[in-house]
């Protein structure tokens, strides 16, 4: 049998299923669901206290999170993240899957080809996503999937609506014709 | 300011693991995301959605046994609503 890791896709069931699997190792080895960008807004904190140390004083959000009990820290699911930057490497490097495209042809057809807009499309929508992560206390990753497994009303109320209104915004940019581009 | 290291350990590993699943699941892929949204590629759903049940059974199968406990974000609405429409524009890049 070929080895699986210099595969470059695997079915979407069996990944699928090895996440689910990974979620009940989460939960019994950590206590903790599967999610990432709590970690982007822990090291936010944590960058603005190391920068100007008052701020803990000056913005209650500080006293907020040391009242929950869950204070800015380096925690697991910081090194999470971490984590997921070398899985995918380590993946995409064994397959050779490693030639992203700057511009892919589908952006190309609609936007031209010119990689300075791309990466800064991709860098403003990217500060956007965060900032809508961070108002849901979740992402695709936290309530999308760890939150839907954990039935949470609000998990599957942000996921419909994050679908629905991504489908629309796709569309808007897209429309019928890029279809036929992807 | 820092998890204890073997919990540190744990979340290394558990995120390499859970980055290797989603470079071979392919939803790390602009096409794959832009695709799912034009009805044209179905992986994004497939894979959420077998993550989704298959993880169901076992964190409540965990959970009944006082092996660990749900982590439920709560329902601020307009949080919620307000954070899932501005994460879905722009999206795609």
């Amino acid at each position: 049998m070929k080895n699986p890791l210099t595969m470059k896709s695997w079915s979407p069931y069996i990944a699928g299923a090895g996440i689910g699997l990974l979620s009940w190792f989460a939960f019994a080895t950590a206590d903790r669901p599967i999610g990432v960008t709590t970690a982007f807004e822990y090291s936010a904190a944590l960058s603005a206290k190391a920068a100007v140390p008052q701020v803990e004083q000056t913005n209650d959000y500080f006293a907020k999170k040391e009242a929950e009990g869950k204070p800015p820290k380096i925690d697991w699911e910081w090194m999470l993240v971490i984590g997921v930057f070398l899985g995918a490497m380590i993946s995409s490097s064994l397959s050779g899957d490693r030639g992203v495209a700057t511009v892919p042809p589908l952006w190309r057809w609609r936007f031209g080809d010119s990689a300075a807009k791309r990466l800064t499309a991709a860098f403003f929508a990217g500060a956007l996503m965060m900032f809508g992560a961070r108002l849901a206390q979740g992402c695709t990753s936290g309530h999308g999937i760890s939150g839907t497994m954990q039935l949470a009303v609000s998990s599957w109320i942000f996921i419909i609506v994050a679908f629905g209104i991504a489908t629309l915004t796709v569309w808007a940019i897209y429309g019928k014709e890029g279809v036929g581009h992807v | 300011m820092f998890d204890s290291p073997p919990k540190l350990l744990l979340g290394l590993v558990t995120g390499i693991l859970f980055g290797v699943l989603l470079q071979k699941g392919r939803v790390s892929k602009f096409e794959v995301i832009v695709g799912q949204f034009l009805f044209k590629d179905w992986t994004v759903v497939r894979m959420m959605g077998t993550a989704v049940v298959v993880g169901s059974v076992g964190v409540f199968a965990l959970v009944a046994a006082d092996l660990a406990s749900l982590h439920i974000r709560p329902m601020l609405l307009g949080g919620v609503l307000l954070g899932a429409e501005v994460q879905s524009i722009l999206a795609d890049p």
